[in-house]
């Protein structure tokens, strides 16, 4: 090789304006989205698109499109029909029928029968097969085919929340004739449904196209023709995305975000109710949390509404109960209103008038603005003498802490924590939480709250064969929970979701998918 | 020559296993069980135990680590615990597009931080030295996160003659490509104009001079040819450090690579996705640091491989 024939100035110059010109030349205006196309974002490229598989929000919102389920909820958290269109329940409350719609198919032509929904649920529930989250219906005992548009679930003790589970994503009815062709592994990266769109294409980390099935019962009910989503971690990303006109709807954003984004005239701002509580948690076996009145003065300490405007910009609504609106049979109690007096008072009747300190740990990424609202809450709780040390972690090494020790190995004083209902019931909200059975490490009871009376009301809720004696049961616990106060809790979260003006109808639902089912854009 | 391409080769494959190794031990240190952010935290502790039999945490670290490494050397990189899908294809898939935008970073840098780096030593002290150095100042001490979210709103918000974000037409490939190539280049211009004032004072620059050879054949043939070997090696350095530290801006433009999925790995405790990936950015920097001296032959007319 010979340097020193070369013209190297020559060549650098020319590099360098070829540089440029490739810089130019790919300087070409946005391709507008306008019609029956649409982008959306998501947080995070799914693992997966195996409706049985699926965990997470990001997979959570295409599913919606690829699949049907039995039954759907609607915004307000009540359940409708979807490929079921009617169901009644035994006398004695153990037996679910179901009545399936007629001459539907799945996107490979398979008919969508009693025996197709069966053999579905029984891929999902095999515990030979890898789908974990099988555990929430294990209370279905046997899965009957009555005829071709018939199917029965039986439970052994009466369970009323069977519909809800149903309508969870993980209940998505997948084509058995294509789940039986290929394995786990490649099922889920050519997923085969029978919802109202099917699968087009999957562009690892960069996008995911479906396209409409015209042959869908509800192709009529919206106006759009292909779907592609995108993984876009970075919230501005998300937020640029929608200025430039690139992405259409971005189904999650910061709060600050969103609100900045309600100022530009050609974008509007969803900001609607979701099934999941914040709050601090605290270990109640640990002095001086095992004290209610210490739990109770932490509440009245937290000024939850500056929280929420400043933290959420709006996008949450402070506390009202342990459950949050959304989930049945929400009642609202009483406020511990924001009250520095009274919080000391309640201390000083404790034996702690001069506060204490305490521990919290304050995971990050799994969580709106946790570190900026846990830092807010030892600002707040200094007032009245707690000095909180914040330990901040990442979300697997707080998950690992929390879930693995029983009570006498806890280290647990107090967390930042949150918890959503996607069954939207009370029961999952609330007997996994608050029952003595469900210590840790079994499974949630992660801050040993034991109240005998919450027990038996969430037992006797769980068996109660009509509504009115379900209801009362948990109205009763919520009260009671409220006033134990095992949480602080603070505040319920809300959707921020923001979009170009245009959208009618989409479904940003409490139990937190989002889908366009039923939507219309112009 | 041969003989010692193979003797380094041998070299990288030690230096592979220790890395994985380490990677291995590391990742199984930090505190955090992956069944139990795989689970979420509303998983309960059979459903956890389920996730840690179906990813095989359940056994001994060193089988876990050997039938891992067993799986690695007949070409399967094993099952995501995300995903729970084989790595193989999306290591595929990622690996490929980090190595384009390194590309692409280092043509950048390369085409424009050498010849102003020159122009700089050649015009020493003046405006033009001043600037290209001034602004060399600020492509190294601008954080990439905020230089490229600039970008963004200027080329994308602004003008709208760039995507903002996304990967797969060459209009994606703009922004990235530069906001990784900013600190490289600025090296490179420091690094060459340091080196070439010093080769404009030589004595064998002054004999160029003096026998009458143009300007510019002196500085390109006589001068920057002398002080290219130390500038290969560095080229050489930051293109595996493109390759696998591109994670802002892959985050920032949502561009599918490697160093974005390997981070994403670590958060999700996801050991397989990274043990695959770090192997991979550490095998293509082992082999580019392997070419760079190799390369020495040819730029260096003193250096032999024997």
């Amino acid at each position: 090789m010979k340097f020193g024939s070369i013209r190297w100035q020559t060549i650098s110059l020319l590099a360098i304006i070829l540089t440029f010109s490739l810089l130019a030349g790919a300087a070409s205006a946005p391709a507008p989205s306008i019609g029956k196309r649409i982008v959306v974002s998501l947080d995070g490229d799914p693992p997966s698109l195996d409706g049985h598989e699926n965990a997470l929000i990001s997979g959570g919102i295409v599913l919606p499109h690829l699949y049907d389920k039995l039954v759907e909820f609607d915004a307000n958290s009540n359940i409708v029909p979807q490929l079921a269109t009617s169901w009644t329940t035994s006398s004695d409350g153990l037996t679910w029928t179901f009545k399936l719609r007629t001459g539907h198919r799945f996107h490979d032509g398979t008919p969508v029968n009693a025996a197709a929904v069966k053999a579905s649920f029984d891929r999902m529930l095999n515990p030979q097969n890898p789908f974990y989250r099988r555990t929430l219906f294990e209370a279905i005992t046997r899965i009957t085919v009555v005829d071709d548009n018939t199917i029965a679930f039986s439970t052994e003790k009466p369970y009323g929340f069977v519909p809800n589970i149903l309508a969870n994503p993980t209940a998505s009815i997948v084509s058995p004739t294509a789940a039986a062709k290929v394995d786990f592994r490649t099922f889920g990266v050519f997923p085969v449904g029978s919802g109202p769109y099917f699968f087009r294409e999957w562009v690892r980390g960069t996008r995911i196209v479906l396209q409409k099935n015209r042959n869908h019962w509800a192709a009529a009910n919206n106006n759009i023709d292909v779907i592609e989503f995108r993984p876009i971690l970075e919230d501005s990303a998300r937020a640029v995305g929608l200025e430039t006109g690139e992405i259409d709807f971005v189904t999650s954003i910061a709060p600050q975000e969103a609100k900045r984004l309600g100022g530009n005239s050609r974008l509007q701002v969803f900001n609607m109710p979701r099934v999941r509580i914040q709050g601090v948690y605290v270990n109640v076996t640990k002095r001086p949390f095992n004290d209610v009145r210490v739990r109770q003065a932490i509440a009245h300490a937290i000024d939850k509404k500056a929280i929420v405007d400043t933290f959420l910009a709006g996008f949450a609504r402070t506390a009202e109960s342990p459950l949050p609106r959304g989930v049945w049979p929400f009642k609202a109690q009483q406020d511990f209103q924001y009250n520095v007096n009274r919080a000391k008072q309640l201390l000083t009747e404790a034996g702690f008038p001069n506060g204490f300190n305490a521990t919290m740990w304050v995971p990050v990424g799994t969580y709106v603005a946790s570190q900026q609202i846990s830092e807010a809450i030892a600002d707040q709780l200094r007032r009245v003498g707690i000095n909180l040390k914040l330990e901040v972690m990442d979300a697997t090494q707080w998950l690992t802490l929390l879930r693995s020790r029983n009570q006498q190995q806890s280290n647990l004083e107090m967390t930042y924590y949150g918890w959503g209902t996607h069954t939207a019931e009370a029961d999952y909200a609330l007997r996994l939480v608050y029952h003595s059975d469900n210590f840790a490490p079994k499974c949630c009871n992660r801050n040993f709250y034991s109240n005998r009376e919450v027990d038996q009301l969430l037992d006797r809720g769980l068996v109660a064969v009509n509504d009115r004696d379900r209801r009362a049961a948990y109205e009763r616990a919520q009260e009671l929970i409220w006033r134990d106060q095992p949480w602080i809790y603070i505040f319920a979260v809300n959707h921020a979701v923001v979009a170009k003006r245009g959208f009618k109808d989409v479904a940003i639902l409490p139990v937190e998918w989002i889908h366009f089912r039923d939507a219309q854009f112009d | 020559m041969l003989a010692y391409v193979l003797r380094r080769l041998g070299h990288v494959l030690v230096t592979l296993i220790g890395i994985s190794i380490i990677v291995f031990v590391s990742l199984h240190l930090t505190p955090g069980d992956p069944a139990a952010m795989l689970g979420g935290s509303q998983a309960s502790d059979e459903e956890i135990a389920q996730l840690r039999k179906i990813y095989g945490l359940n056994q001994p670290l060193p089988v876990q680590y050997l039938s891992w490494a067993g799986r690695v050397l007949h070409g399967d990189f094993g099952i995501s615990f995300r995903a729970g899908r084989p790595i193989g294809p999306d290591l595929a898939h990622a690996f490929p597009i980090s190595v384009y935008l390194a590309l692409g970073g280092l043509f950048l840098a390369v085409a424009i931080g050498i010849p102003a780096g020159v122009l700089a030593a050649v015009h020493r002290d003046r405006a033009i030295d001043l600037t290209v150095m001034g602004l060399s100042v600020a492509g190294m001490s601008m954080p990439v996160f905020w230089i490229s979210l600039i970008m963004v709103l200027f080329f994308s918000l602004q003008l709208g003659w760039l995507p903002s974000s996304g990967w797969g037409e060459f209009r994606h490939f703009i922004l990235p490509a530069v906001s990784i190539s900013l600190a490289s280049l600025a090296l490179l211009a420091r690094m060459t104009r340091s080196m070439m004032v010093e080769a404009m004072l030589e004595d064998f620059v002054r004999t160029a001079r003096a026998k009458g050879a143009p300007d510019r054949s002196v500085q390109y043939k006589h001068a920057l040819r002398s002080v290219l070997p130390p500038i290969v090696t560095a080229i050489g350095l930051r293109f595996g450090l493109l390759v696998g530290g591109a994670v802002i801006t892959e985050t920032v433009f949502s561009v599918p690579g490697l160093g974005r999925m390997v981070v994403q790995a670590v958060g999700a405790r996801d050991f397989p996705t990274v043990q695959g990936g770090v192997l991979l950015i550490a095998a293509a920097v082992s082999i580019i640091n392997l070419a760079v001296d190799l390369l020495h032959v040819f730029v260096d007319p003193r250096v032999r491989y024997t």
